[in-house]
């Protein structure tokens, strides 16, 4: 008697049992399972498998590679010689709501008739879905039994290359620019949900590391010391997926000190050229108004210099004046009329110099009042 | 001895956490998860569905109106226990789109498209609850889920009885899909209820 194997596993409706052996009876029994719910098992069922297997066996070990949603199926091949593989997909959820999801199966495209035991299975996978894989082998004569069926869900089996990193550092920042993981053109996962990166950087001299959380691509480190080479590396996650991590990637920061004292230069060096500035404008100022007190570029007219700067009328009256007294006390008429004479013809002269003055009406007029007066005089 | 105690127990905790870590993880951005996958199908209802009910349909829309107020019910269920409710919501949306549909002319590409995202999530939101669950011992707190589940069943069935009574007519499934998309935005506006 062979050992009675008991083996539980959960099946829908249209499941295919496969790699059983040949010549066995195998029995079985059925109990529905509904979250909290409690079944009972139904009758044990009861069938003989055919005595020798006479056609192809089905491929084993079926397993997924996805690697930013570029999926690869692999699976074993048990011979060698002329045979060739087909891949179908399923939608997973068929296989728990159709009552018979057995004739659901969809060959993959440019997975028919295959001979490496490989296939690229992106064509109908889509990031939010899980989908159902099986196997064939066939030759000229004969089919094998489908393989075993392989779920896959690319929101948890699909890896992530690690993103690639640029830093350009200032003074007390480090400005990062994050390039996402490669994509494929289709099925591009961040169409559909975007990064978040976690960025780990430290300083070589203190060895702890502080974390920033980042949805962006592009961002800043702030509040950091001049002059240290800060190292950093970051990591891509997609909701529960993370990538590993990036290269570490090490940058020194611009010198503090040296900014400073360029920046106290430059402020004293423009302060210096404003001073300067200020002081040749208000010497010029001043400058231009001692100028124009003391050395006017215009001169008086002749008339003016000539008389010194005294009141041409008073000057004559008070001289008139004196003679008149002189006239008065000291009686010698042969000379002083003649002196007077003299002064009146040389100031008559010098008016008519001037002639080019248009105020010469007036000066021939006070001309004329002078000898007037002078004639009463006498 | 006694370091190596130490070192033991020291082992064990560091794999315990690792263990929560890990299967906590999916669980940590479970709402954000859940607000996105709803507001996707619902995109993809709107988009490729038909959102005026066709004239001849307005009879069948009179037969339907009995159900409205049992939405009340998947709100109660959703504000006693949100993600249970989605949970059982979500596996009932795709039962139902997985009836015999000949009638509709609805594009089967969308169609899929819509149930393979709700079911993704159902699996996921499923590892979260069990995880919960099982530091939970049968209690008042598991007699609360089975009546928060039975809610969203009864109403699922309301709309069963109406697709079986009108025999899968096109009329019924129009009728359907909109009663639906209304459920997915009581869905929507009331899964911010969840606790990351």
């Amino acid at each position: 008697m062979f050992p009675l194997q008991e083996k539980t596993q959960d099946v829908f409706s249209g499941q295919n049992l496969p790699y059983l052996q040949p010549d066995t009876t195998y029995c079985l029994k059925v109990k529905a399972s509904l979250e909290d719910h409690k079944a009972l098992w139904s009758p044990e069922y009861c069938i003989k498998t055919p005595k020798a297997l006479d056609g192809l066996a089905p491929p084993k070990n079926l397993r997924v590679y996805a690697l930013n949603m570029k999926c690869i199926l692999y699976w074993d091949n048990l011979y060698n010689g002329s045979i060739s593989f087909t891949v179908q997909w399923l939608y997973a959820f068929r296989r728990q709501y159709s009552p018979d999801y057995s004739d659901e199966w969809i060959t993959v495209q440019g997975c028919e008739n295959i001979t490496k035991p490989h296939c690229d299975i992106s064509s109908p996978v889509s990031f939010h879905g899980m989908f159902y894989f099986r196997v064939r082998t066939m030759n000229s004569y004969s089919k094998s039994p489908w393989s075993e069926e392989l779920p896959f869900d690319p929101l948890i089996e699909n890896e992530i290359d690690p993103p690639s990193v640029k830093v350009n550092a200032s003074e007390n920042s480090l400005h990062i620019f994050i390039v996402p993981p490669e994509e494929l053109e289709k099925n591009s996962i961040s169409e559909h949900y975007s990064f978040t990166y976690h960025i780990w950087y430290w300083n070589n001299s203190s060895y702890t590391k502080g974390r920033i959380e980042e949805k962006s691509t592009s961002f800043i480190i702030p509040n950091l010391s001049p002059s240290t080479v800060y190292c950093l590396e970051v990591q891509a996650l997609l909701i529960s997926k993370s990538s590993k991590f990036s290269n570490v990637t090490c940058i020194e920061t611009a010198s503090g000190q040296s900014n400073q004292v360029s920046l106290v230069i430059a402020v004293v060096f423009f302060g210096a050229a404003a001073v300067v500035v200020a002081l040749l404008c208000v010497s010029w100022y001043i400058w231009k108004k001692v100028k124009y007190a003391f050395f006017p570029s215009c001169n008086f007219p002749l008339i003016i210099e000539k008389t010194g700067g005294r009141d041409p009328n008073s000057s004559y009256l008070i001289s008139s004046e004196e003679s008149t007294e002189k006239c008065v006390l000291v009686i010698e008429k042969s000379i002083l009329p003649e002196i007077n004479l003299k002064d009146h013809g040389q100031s008559e002269q010098s008016c008519r110099d001037s002639g080019n003055y248009s105020n010469d009406d007036d000066i021939s007029g006070n001309k004329n009042s002078h000898e007037i007066k002078e004639e009463e005089a006498i | 001895m006694n370091a190596i105690l130490t070192q033991g127990w020291l082992h064990i905790c560091l794999v315990m956490l690792f263990f929560s870590e890990v299967s906590s993880q999916s669980c940590t951005s479970l709402r954000v998860q859940l607000t996105t996958t709803t507001k996707n199908s619902l995109g993809l209802l709107k988009s490729k569905m038909r959102t005026n009910l066709p004239l001849q349909c307005l009879s069948d829309m009179r037969d339907f109106v009995a159900t409205q107020e049992i939405l009340k019910e998947i709100q109660t269920s959703l504000e006693e226990n949100p993600k249970v409710a989605i949970h059982e919501i979500f596996q009932q949306i795709i039962r139902t789109f997985n009836q015999n549909r000949t009638e509709t002319a609805w594009d089967e590409n969308s169609m899929a498209a819509f149930q393979t995202r709700l079911h993704q999530q159902v699996q996921h939101l499923g590892r979260c609850l069990s995880a919960e669950m099982e530091n939970d011992i049968p209690s008042p707190r598991g007699q609360n889920i089975q009546l928060t589940r039975l809610r969203v069943k009864r109403y699922f069935q309301r709309i069963d009885n109406f697709l079986n009574e009108k025999q899968h007519g096109l009329c019924a499934w129009e009728i359907v899909q909109i009663e639906v998309k209304r459920c997915l935005l009581l869905v929507d506006q009331l899964t911010n209820r969840i606790q990351n």
